[in-house]
C-alpha cells in the first residue's frame, strides 16, 4: 500500500466548484489516469482520498492538499503529470509526495490555516488592534447538531490577523489571519470577517468581500522518510 | 471579471456558470468563427444531452472555429443579470453572446421555444430576424424539432435539417468566406446546401380560411451515410455538478424502421445506419479513458436492434467488467439473449423492467403499427419474476386515433394481469412488486403517417385520465400521466405555420417562460396570446387535416416520401400492419437519397 500527498492550487471560476463536487472530480480524473484507488471495506465500500479541510465555496485556494492510498505503487512524478494533464481551468497540481504510511487522514493532523481577506474600505491598525483586545471576541454560529446560532467566543482561535499594505486591484484591504484549524477548534473566517465589521459597525455584502486560503499547516510532517 | 464573480456569490450552484469541466475547450477567441452552442433549457438538462457532445467536439476540431456553450440560466441569476445589466454570455470565454458570430439554438422539444426568445433577450439581441442589422450574430437552429420549423420562422436566420455532422461545420467555413459581404449573400449561398432552410427566401400566402396556398420545392434534410466517418467525441466535457445524465455514451446507431405510425424520430431518421462494433468499443474505451466515467451507455432508438447485438453487448461487456465501469442498455427488446445480458449488469440491482406498450387492444397496437403483443410481454414479465426483477413500467400513449374506452380498459388489463402472474407465482401474495403504468398525451407530429390526425382536446385528455385513474386505482399500481394542458400547446408548436411565431411572441411578452417546467406553465396566457393574434389553436391542433392540404412543414423534405406517409395513414384505418423494412424495403422513399445499407439485412 503506497499513500500520497498531492498539493494543488484552486483558483479563478474554479472556486465556485464546491467541495463535494471537487471529490467527485478527483475521483474521476484520478480513474482517467489509470491510478487505483485503495477501497474501504463493508457494505458500501468508497475509494480513500481525503482532503486537509473543505474549502468553502468562492474561496479561493493555495496549497490545497489531497491524500490518496493505494494499493499499487506509483512513480510521484507519474501521478503528478497525469493530473497535471487532466485538470479543468483554474487548477494546479503543484507536487506529488509519498507520505508516511502511519498517517491515517489529514484532517486529524490539521493545525491552522492561513487566509488572506480582501474586504472593501479603509482600515487602521487601531481598528484590527481594538478588535482583538476586546475581552471576548462574540461570533453568531451556526451550530452543527441542532443547526441554531449561538454565540461564540472566538477570540482563542484566531491566532493571528493582521492588516496588510496596499490594496487589491479593486481597491479592497487586505488582511491577513491565522486561524485554528485543529478537528476540535476549528475556526471559519466568515466568523472572523462578521465579528470584526460588527465591531466596526459596518455592513458590507459578504459578496464583495473575498477570501483566499494560502495553506493548511499541519501538525507533523507527512513525508514518508 | 469582477461583476460577474461577484454575482456568482449570490447565485445557487454557481458551478453551472463557470465554463471549466473536464474537457472544455478553451481557445484565444481571435478565432474566425466564435460560435456559441445554446440549449434553450437550464445546464442540468442540457448538459445531458449528447448531440451537444457531437456538435461541441466536431466544431472545435476546426482551428478556425470555437464552440462554447450557453444555457438558460436559472431564475436566481437571470434575474440578477436583468437587474444589473449583465448580458448572456457563453460559459467558456464569458464573452457576451452578442459579439459572437453565430449562435445556434438546439430544438429538443417545443416547450423550450419561449427559453430560446428569452436567451436572445438577455443576450441583447432583438428577437425577430426583420430587426436584426449585420451588426448582430447570426441565428440559427437545427434539431428534430426543425423539421417543423415555421413557428420560429419569424426568429430564426437558418434552420439546419438534418445530421449536423457535415453541414454545421460546413455553415461555419461559407460564414467564415463570406464575413464582409453582407447577411444576404452569405444567405444566398448558404441556402444552397443541403438541408439549409433559409425562411427569409420564402414569402407564405394563405387563402381567406387560412389555409396555405404558396407551393414550394422543399428543402431536403442533410444525411450522414456512414455514422463511421463522422467523428464522435471520445473526450466529451465532464460536468462537475450533479446534472441529469452523467456518464459516458456512446450512440450506437442512427434511425429506426419498426414503422410505428405516430413516431417521428422513426421517421426523420431514416435509414438505419450503424457504427461498426470495432467502432463503438474503441470509442467506449477512450471515452472512459478521457473521463474517468463509472458507467458507460448506449443511444439509440431501440438497443436490440443492433445487426450484431450479441457480439457488441459481449464486447462491451467484457470491457465494462474488467474495468469496473457500469453497463447500462436502455429499451432492450426482452428476448433471451437480453434476459442474460441484462441479468448480468444488473446482478445486484435491479432497475425497473420497461415496456413501451403504446395501446391497451392488439387492434389499436395494429392502427399504431405497434409490433409487440400481450403475450410477448406475459412472457418476458414472467420470466423477469422468477429472475427477481419487482418493477416493472409500462408506457401508453392515449388519444390515439380511434381510441375507444375499450382500449383503456385494455391498459388497465395488462397492469393487472401482470399483477396476477407475480401473485400465481407468490402462492396468491404479491409482495414487494409494483407496476407503474406512464401515460403521455398522444401529439399527432409532422412526418408520421398520423400527421394529419387531430389532437385529442385538453378536456378529452382529462376524462380519459380520470378514468384511468379510476381503473387504476390497485395496489400495486402506480399511475402517472402527463399534464393535459402543456400537451395543447406542444401539438400548436409542433403542427403551427408561420403566423404561430405571433403566437409565441405574444405569449413571451405576456410572460411565459420555461413552458417545459409544469409549474411555470400558464395556459391562460398561451390562449390570450392566441387571441392577440387572431388566431385559433384548435385550428392547429384538434382539427383533423385534409391530405390534400398543404401543410406548413412541406416546405422540407425529410426523405420519406408523402406517398408513403398517406399509404400507411390509409393502412391504419383499416389497421393494417407494415412489416420492419429490415426485413424487407417497404418503399419509403429514403432510398432516393441514400443508401439503404441495412434495408432487407434480416431477410
Ligand atoms: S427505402 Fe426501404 S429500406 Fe430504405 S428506409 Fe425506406 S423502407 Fe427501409
Amino acid at each position: 500500500m503506497s499513500k500520497y500527498l498531492i498539493k494543488f492550487n484552486k483558483l479563478s471560476y474554479a472556486k465556485y466548484i464546491s467541495h463535494l463536487d471537487m471529490n467527485r472530480m478527483f475521483r474521476r480524473i484520478i480513474r482517467a489516469s489509470g491510478i487505483k484507488l485503495s477501497y474501504s471495506q463493508g457494505y458500501n465500500p468508497h475509494p480513500k482520498m481525503n482532503f486537509a479541510q473543505p474549502l468553502p465555496l468562492a474561496y479561493e485556494g493555495y496549497n490545497e492538499m489531497l491524500m490518496i492510498e493505494c494499493d499499487e505503487f506509483y512513480e510521484t512524478d507519474f501521478i503528478e503529470k497525469a493530473l497535471s494533464e487532466r485538470m479543468p481551468l483554474g487548477f494546479e497540481i503543484l507536487s506529488c509526495v509519498e507520505m508516511d504510511q502511519d498517517i491515517k487522514s489529514l484532517a486529524a493532523i490539521a493545525n491552522y490555516s492561513n487566509y488572506t481577506l480582501f474586504i472593501p474600505g479603509e482600515y487602521t491598525v487601531e481598528d484590527v488592534a481594538g478588535y482583538l483586545n476586546q475581552a471576548e471576541i462574540k461570533a453568531l454560529k451556526r451550530m452543527k447538531k441542532t443547526k441554531e446560532y449561538a454565540w461564540v467566543d472566538i477570540k482563542d482561535k484566531i491566532l493571528a490577523f493582521e492588516l496588510l499594505e496596499g490594496k487589491d486591484e479593486i481597491q479592497r484591504s487586505p488582511f491577513s489571519l491565522k486561524a485554528d484549524s485543529r478537528a476540535e477548534s476549528i475556526l471559519s473566517p466568515e466568523l472572523v470577517i462578521q465579528s470584526f465589521l460588527n465591531y466596526l459597525n459596518k455592513e458590507i455584502p459578504r459578496e464583495e468581500i473575498d477570501v483566499e486560503r494560502n495553506e493548511v499547516a499541519l501538525l507533523k510532517s507527512v513525508d514518508k522518510f | 471579471m469582477y461583476k460577474l464573480d461577484s454575482i456568482l456569490k449570490r447565485v445557487e450552484k454557481p458551478a453551472r456558470y463557470i465554463g471549466n469541466e473536464i474537457n472544455a475547450v478553451h481557445k484565444d477567441n481571435h478565432v474566425g468563427c466564435n460560435f456559441a452552442f445554446a440549449f434553450p433549457d437550464t445546464y442540468e438538462i442540457g448538459m445531458s444531452y449528447t448531440g451537444l457532445q457531437i456538435l461541441y467536439n466536431i466544431l472545435n476540431k476546426e482551428d478556425d472555429i470555437w464552440c462554447q456553450r450557453v444555457f438558460a440560466p436559472a431564475r436566481d441569476m437571470e434575474e440578477i443579470m436583468r437587474n444589473e445589466n449583465i448580458p448572456l454570455f457563453a460559459l467558456e470565454s464569458k464573452m457576451n453572446v452578442k459579439d459572437m458570430d453565430i449562435i445556434g439554438f438546439t430544438l429538443q422539444y417545443e416547450m423550450s421555444y419561449t427559453n430560446i426568445l428569452n436567451m436572445l433577450d438577455l443576450a441583447g439581441i432583438p428577437l425577430l430576424r426583420e430587426e436584426r442589422d449585420d451588426s448582430f450574430p447570426l441565428v440559427i437552429a437545427g434539431g428534430p424539432c426543425a423539421f417543423n420549423p415555421e413557428p420560429l420562422a419569424d426568429f430564426i436566420d437558418v434552420f439546419l435539417i438534418g445530421d449536423g455532422e457535415e453541414l454545421l461545420p460546413e455553415l461555419c467555413e461559407l460564414y467564415v468566406e463570406y464575413k464582409g459581404k453582407g447577411k444576404d449573400a452569405f444567405l444566398g449561398a448558404v441556402s444552397r446546401l443541403q438541408g439549409v432552410y433559409v425562411p427569409k427566401l420564402y414569402e407564405i400566402s394563405y387563402d381567406e380560411n387560412g389555409f396555405i396556398t404558396s407551393e414550394f420545392k422543399p428543402v431536403l434534410r442533410a444525411i450522414v451515410d456512414d455514422l463511421d466517418k463522422v467523428d464522435f467525441p471520445t473526450k466529451p466535457l465532464v460536468p462537475l455538478s450533479d446534472v441529469v445524465h452523467d456518464r459516458a455514451i456512446v450512440e450506437s446507431f442512427r434511425g429506426c424502421t419498426r414503422g410505428c405510425r405516430f413516431c417521428q424520430a422513426g421517421m426523420i431518421y431514416r435509414p438505419i445506419r450503424e457504427r461498426s462494433k470495432d467502432n463503438i468499443i474503441n470509442i467506449a474505451k477512450s471515452e472512459i479513458e478521457n473521463t474517468g466515467h463509472d458507467e458507460l451507455s448506449l443511444l439509440s432508438l431501440s438497443t436490440s436492434d443492433y445487426s450484431d447485438f450479441k457480439g457488441l453487448a459481449l464486447g462491451l461487456l467484457d470491457y465494462c467488467s474488467a474495468n469496473n465501469v457500469a453497463l447500462s442498455l436502455p429499451s432492450l427488446r426482452l428476448d433471451s439473449f437480453s434476459f442474460e445480458v441484462l441479468n448480468e449488469i444488473q446482478k445486484y440491482k435491479k432497475s425497473g423492467l420497461t415496456f413501451a406498450v403504446e395501446a391497451g387492444s392488439q387492434r389499436l397496437r395494429d392502427v399504431i403499427n405497434k409490433g409487440i403483443t400481450e403475450d410477448d410481454i406475459y412472457e418476458a414479465v414472467s420470466k423477469a419474476i422468477d429472475l427477481g426483477w419487482r418493477n416493472v413500467k409500462l408506457y401508453f400513449m392515449i388519444g390515439l386515433p380511434g381510441e375507444t374506452y375499450e382500449d383503456l380498459d385494455g391498459i388497465a388489463n395488462i397492469a393487472k394481469h401482470i399483477l396476477d402472474i407475480k401473485r400465481e407465482k407468490n402462492g396468491g401474495k404479491l409482495g414487494k412488486f409494483n407496476v407503474t403504468v406512464s401515460v403521455s398525451n398522444f401529439v399527432p407530429k409532422a412526418f408520421t403517417p398520423f400527421q394529419w390526425l387531430g389532437q385529442n382536446t385538453a378536456k378529452e385528455f382529462e376524462e380519459k385520465h380520470n378514468y384511468l385513474a379510476s381503473q387504476l386505482y390497485v395496489k400495486g399500481i402506480t399511475f402517472n400521466y402527463h399534464d393535459n394542458k402543456t400537451s395543447e400547446l406542444e401539438a400548436l408548436l409542433a403542427r403551427g405555420d408561420r403566423r404561430v411565431g405571433k403566437i409565441l411572441l405574444n405569449a413571451y411578452k405576456l410572460g411565459a417562460k420555461m413552458d417545459s417546467w409544469s409549474e411555470h406553465f400558464d395556459p391562460e396566457l398561451w390562449h390570450k396570446a392566441a387571441q392577440l393574434a387572431g388566431l385559433s389553436i384548435d385550428f392547429y391542433t384538434s382539427r383533423e387535416r385534409d391530405v390534400n392540404e398543404a401543410l406548413p412543414w412541406d416546405i422540407i423534405d425529410c426523405g420519406v416520401s408523402k406517398a408513403y406517409l398517406l399509404s400507411e395513414y390509409e393502412k391504419s384505418k383499416k389497421a393494417l400492419t407494415t412489416h420492419d423494412c429490415r426485413l424487407s424495403c417497404t418503399g419509403c422513399g429514403m432510398n432516393r437519397y441514400t443508401e439503404c445499407k441495412w434495408g432487407g439485412c434480416n431477410e
